[in-house]
């Protein structure tokens, strides 16, 4: 309904005086609504058409002390909690890793890389948490294709023949796939089983590039990530449909994922054939093999080739409260693991320095990920919700993984512990996930459905 | 008779909220709802209200859905959570104590609103 002049003078004028540009297509809606009524209230009482909006207008209120009033409760809000126990969990990792790397801190140039990687991970942090999220329903399969095209050609025009030091940097940057699928279901709203199937297959894109490098843990995170969200927004009513087919549809990201997770594994077994029958060194294909073979930890060139499930349960069986663990009949010691590339310094932090740091450890991002679940599900707008449930959801796997490799359940090559058992370019990821958190929660109460489906057209 | 405003500020938010706990209403509605019922003593202007209103939804004690309205308008309804319920609840225990506590020392009758 087009609104008179002066109407349109005062809701711009209390909007003005509303900072958080977000919130004020809502504040106007409202308020030019009720003045509507308003003036069609004293229509009916009499009054022209002219004294009815000069008599609305003077009964609003001073536009300027309304919207002063509107802005102190449209303010975004940090969630300065979850910033403190980011910031905890960091120090803590420093704290353990500095004493379990001990003098080789200094000897292998930790310390340098580690402050390195957390100043780059404030700052992208920081840059996350400026982001405007709205973008997402504005263009989300624009930033998605983009996205999977860069990836696509990342490792051909960078670094080619599947280096396997670049894995980690290329398995650490899929992470942030997630958020952009979450911008992908949120613009298939309504659109049934077949909006179901489609996200469903677009989430086999970042798992299918984790399959070509390979980086089969990011796969993983990957896929159950994307399961989750599209679970969770078909359990919403999202598209529309609520039936056991489009559940069905919704784990096709994590059934995906697992599918190609066991090739890899069937072309590990090809390897040992190949490896048998003699490949010359230098042959791309044995080198791509190569690196799958990287991720069970056992073969791990050797490293830890002492470790296996026995093992493992007795690092548990003999480790005390605090300090070194018992020796048991097998022989079994911290100096038997290797954690340089911090796959199992938790096992190692048990091993040396007993349960009460593991314990510490566990706790701490255990506690970290449950808060990061419970503001997710307190979003009242769809795609604030998707996208923190999306974060959270790989924190979670990843710590997950993290834990069951180092219990000895899983004998895949995990990422490092989010955070806190984490450096380099792992540091700077999870660092990114956090701000973007930080910047989707702070519009919490602000940002309403109606006005976030407007900016997507 | 004109009441001091400085009596209703304090106790707007449990007026509100007693409104939303009867229905799920919008602004308007609200204000002229309060009209009607105080007969004429309680004039909440909009300027007043919908700072309120939106103060108490980022509490969680209230939340907002919007409807058609005909036309291409749309309203926003306001409708309390059990957050708000527990809230006004205690809030009106508050008042029933306060208002009590005056009506004794004013030396009316002992008045218990139900």
């Amino acid at each position: 309904m087009k609104q008179p002049d002066a109407f349109n003078r005062y809701i711009d004028e209390v909007c003005g005086q509303v900072r958080c540009k977000k919130a004020r297509p809502d504040i106007a809606g409202e308020l030019a609504a009720h003045m509507d009524d308003q003036q069609a209230a004293y229509e009916v009482m009499g009054l022209s058409e002219t004294e009815a909006r000069r008599e609305t207008v003077r009964q609003m209120g001073d536009p300027v002390t309304v919207g002063m009033a509107l802005d102190r409760t449209h303010r975004p809000t940090p969630d300065i909690a979850t910033l403190l126990a980011v910031m905890a969990l960091v120090l803590l990792g420093v704290y353990l890793q500095s004493i379990v790397l001990g003098g080789s801190w200094s000897e292998y140039h930790y310390l340098p890389h580690f402050a390195e990687a957390a100043a780059v991970g404030a700052a992208v942090m920081a840059a996350a948490y400026l982001l405007d999220f709205t973008l997402l329903a504005k263009y989300p399969l624009r930033f998605y294709l983009i996205a999977a095209l860069f990836f696509f050609l990342w490792p051909a025009v960078a670094f080619p023949a599947h280096q396997p030091w670049f894995t980690g940097y290329f398995g650490y940057t899929l992470l942030l796939f997630v958020p952009l699928y979450c911008g992908v279901i949120y613009a298939f709203k309504d659109k049934g089983r077949r909006g179901v199937l489609c996200c469903g297959l677009l989430a086999l894109l970042p798992s299918g590039l984790a399959f070509l490098q390979p980086a089969p843990t990011a796969m993983l995170i990957l896929g159950g990530s994307c399961c989750t969200v599209l679970c969770a927004a078909v359990l919403r009513g999202w598209f529309g449909r609520q039936d056991k087919y489009a559940f069905l549809l919704a784990v096709i990201p994590l059934v995906g994922a697992a599918v190609l997770f066991a090739v890899l594994l069937w072309w590990q077994s090809l390897l040992n054939a190949a490896t048998a029958t003699g490949i010359m060194p230098g042959d791309s294909r044995a080198i791509f093999l190569d690196s799958i073979m990287r991720y069970n930890t056992v073969s791990h060139t050797g490293m830890n080739a002492e470790l296996n499930w026995e093992n493992i349960q007795d690092v548990f069986a003999n480790a005390r409260l605090a300090g070194q663990m018992s020796v048991p009949p097998s022989g079994m010691q911290p100096g038997n693991i290797n954690f340089f590339q911090s796959d199992f310094m938790l096992l190692y932090i048990i091993a040396k320095y007993g349960w009460g740091p593991g314990l510490l450890v566990i706790g701490g991002i255990a506690a970290l990920v449950a808060r990061m679940f419970a503001l997710a599900f307190r979003q009242r707008n769809r795609l604030a919700f998707f996208v923190l449930l999306g974060i959270s959801s790989v924190f979670a796997i990843q710590s997950a993984i993290f834990f069951l490799t180092n219990f000895g359940i899983l004998t895949i090559r995990s990422f490092s512990l989010p955070l806190v058992l984490c450096t380099g370019w792992g540091l700077v990821v999870s660092m990114c996930l956090i701000g973007l958190f930080l910047s989707v929660y702070k519009y919490k109460g602000i940002i309403s459905e109606r006005a976030m489906r407007k900016a997507a057209g | 008779m004109t009441v001091d405003k400085g009596l209703l500020a304090g106790s707007t938010a449990m007026l509100v909220l007693r409104l939303l706990e009867q229905e799920d209403m919008y602004g308007y509605q609200m204000i002229e709802t309060l009209r009607r019922e105080s007969e004429n003593v309680f004039e909440l202007k909009a300027g007043t209200l919908y700072p309120l209103l939106h103060s108490l939804e980022r509490k969680g004690l209230l939340e907002s859905y919007e409807q058609e309205a005909g036309g291409a308008r749309i309203r926003k309804y306001y409708r309390i959570t059990q957050k708000g319920i527990g809230f006004y609840r205690e809030k009106h225990r508050e008042w029933k104590k306060y208002s009590s506590a005056v009506n004794r020392v004013m030396g009316g009758a002992h008045c218990e609103a139900t």
